[in-house]
């Protein structure tokens, strides 16, 4: 008699139990170079090369074997299962339990970027550099030359919960989306208030990496996941056997001019901000998801309130948390936008 | 024709390695590479790709294919893989060697990719089993495969004799789990059809019995 509780040789028992306990890796073609669970390594080697006054960089290449250079020994090290990472530069891949290839050992960042910069193919690999500052990581998703694109992450992670989501939330966009540096990636033409064509995929992947960062321990972060009603802009799917909240983010990037200069007006803005509102809440309604946000990131030259207002009563009516953070076009901006912030702190506490 | 051969053959070892390159676990021992050309084989169909060689010799210290190691010293003469740590006892018989893919292998790959279409859907089911392998190192291990594996677990077919699962027999279990896998996911994720989820669950499957 067949044994029913067996494929074969698999065990139907432990295949079962392998998706309550295991990990869900994100689709093969995500755009984040490396998987979830290099997340803690970051945060404890970070702290361990910044008490010892050592920098490392962790390169993300698809092919560590074709970075051959006459001065770099040909080394492979196991870095999947190290405690503690020695400063260097690393060549790595995606997933956490590979090999890293070494190209220096001395852990001197000024040192290590001046090695990266004279080789064109090192310069421009997706960049993580540890050890710089204490509890706090950079990545640099065009290389390390293109300084203007980066992103500064905590060594904090935290379960999601509305306040945190929403803390973190203006935390990025106070550090990040309302800079001089993220000014100039955002926009095409700053003068003209020319938005770049991708704006919100932009916003969409710094956002990714930065929710990643905190709630990978609780949650698996998926970008354009399909629901029942539609695509979610940022999903947050609490790991099997745990009891977290479920999350979902729609994002709306609402402009006055498109890349090439065509104008919008007052009227697709607010149908914007309803469809957000109703995407976030069918959304929402699809995963049985309690913690629901339209975060909407407001590119216009007059930023009146009325539409935003429009969108405000839309979330409320729906029980959707509305988010507004201005993106600056120009250093003026960026500073009033600071002003601001602080007048404001000053005034609560 | 395309998907006969030795040219095709050789082309999907370099994709196989094109994936163990972006996961970084190259270079790969000759150990690990027999079990992953095992893991790709059996788990084709569940991408919807027939198995190159859905047949072997079922032996105790894991997968042997000496056709595919056959091509991949051709490879290496080529200059499309390189090797590592070579471990000879005599000059004919290589103990133990570390393979990964050269820049020219990389290229290669690209550029077949790039002009025969029809071979974009096997390069890419290809790093997706490496990837899942890569995450999961002791799943290709002799060890967790006897206990754990559909089909070279299968505890009806005895050392020495043949483990088939396409060649002249239907049944393929290791795919069967790893749909059985797919059907629960779905269940709980319904949006979550991707079969490299569940390829990548069942690695994690076999790689635990290493703790269990």
């Amino acid at each position: 008699m067949p044994d029913k509780q067996r494929i074969g040789g698999a065990s139907i028992d432990k295949l079962d139990s392998i998706i309550m306990s295991g990990e869900c890796p994100h689709s093969d073609d995500d755009p984040i170079p490396w998987d979830d669970p290099w997340f803690s390594k970051f945060f404890s080697w970070n702290n361990h090369l910044f008490s010892k006054n050592k920098t490392a960089l962790l390169l993300f290449s698809p092919n560590q074997n074709s970075h051959e250079y006459a001065s770099a020994p040909r080394t492979f090290y196991t870095i999947g299962g190290c405690q503690i990472l020695d400063g260097g530069i690393y060549v790595v891949g995606k997933s956490s339990s590979g090999h890293a290839k070494i190209i220096d050992e001395g852990g001197d960042y000024q040192a290590s970027c001046d090695i990266i910069a004279q080789h064109s193919e090192l310069s421009t690999l997706p960049t993580i550099v540890l050890g710089l500052q204490d509890k706090h990581f950079f990545y640099y998703p065009n290389g390390i030359t293109d300084d203007q694109n980066s992103l500064q992450l905590s060594c904090i992670e935290a379960s999601l919960t509305l306040d945190d989501l929403l803390s973190s939330l203006d935390t990025h966009a106070a550090g990040h989306l309302q800079t001089q540096e993220f000014r100039k990636r955002i926009w095409k033409d700053a003068g003209k208030w020319w938005a770049e064509e991708y704006a919100e995929d932009i916003v969409q992947y710094d956002l990714l990496i930065v929710l990643r960062n905190r709630y990978h321990k609780t949650h698996t972060i998926e970008a354009e996941q399909i629901t029942t009603s539609g695509r979610a802009d940022i999903k947050c799917v609490p790991k099997e056997g745990l009891f977290e909240s479920y999350g979902i983010l729609e994002l709306k990037a609402i402009r006055t001019f498109g890349s090439t200069g065509n104008r919008y007006q007052h009227a697709e803005w607010e149908a914007a901000l309803r469809k957000g509102a109703g995407q976030a809440f069918s959304y929402a309604q699809d995963n049985n998801a309690s913690i629901k946000v339209l975060c909407v990131f407001d590119m216009r030259k007059q930023q009146d309130q009325s539409c935003i207002n429009c969108g405000k009563s839309e979330c409320e009516a729906l029980g959707v948390t509305f988010k507004h953070y201005s993106i600056p076009n120009s250093s003026q901006q960026v500073r009033n936008t600071r002003v601001a912030k602080a007048k404001n702190k000053a005034s609560i506490s | 024709m395309l998907y006969q051969g030795s040219l095709y053959r050789r082309f999907w070892l370099l994709a196989l390695f094109r994936g163990i390159e972006a996961a970084g676990f190259s270079p790969v021992t000759s150990s690990k590479t027999h079990a992953l050309v095992y893991l790709a084989n059996a788990l084709a169909t569940t991408y919807g790709i027939s198995p190159l060689a859905p047949i072997l010799l079922k032996v105790k210290k894991g997968p042997l294919y000496p056709q595919f190691f056959w091509e991949i010293e051709r490879l290496v003469g080529m200059r499309l893989l390189s090797v590592h740590a070579l471990e000879h006892a005599t000059l004919e018989d290589i103990d133990s060697a570390e393979y990964s893919l050269t820049k020219q292998g990389l290229k290669l790959v690209e550029n077949v990719i790039h002009s025969v279409p029809e071979l974009q859907k096997v390069a890419q089911v290809q790093k997706s089993i490496a990837l899942a392998y890569s995450r999961n190192p002791s799943a290709g291990q002799s060890d967790n495969l006897l206990k754990r594996d559909g089909n070279y677990g299968d505890t009806d077919i005895g050392e020495g004799e043949i483990v088939d699962f396409g060649e002249w027999s239907f049944v393929n279990s290791t795919k069967d789990a790893v749909n059985y896998l797919r059907c629960r996911i779905i269940e709980l994720h319904p949006h979550r059809t991707d079969p490299a989820i569940a390829v990548n669950y069942y690695a994690q499957y076999l790689s635990e019995a290493s703790y269990a």
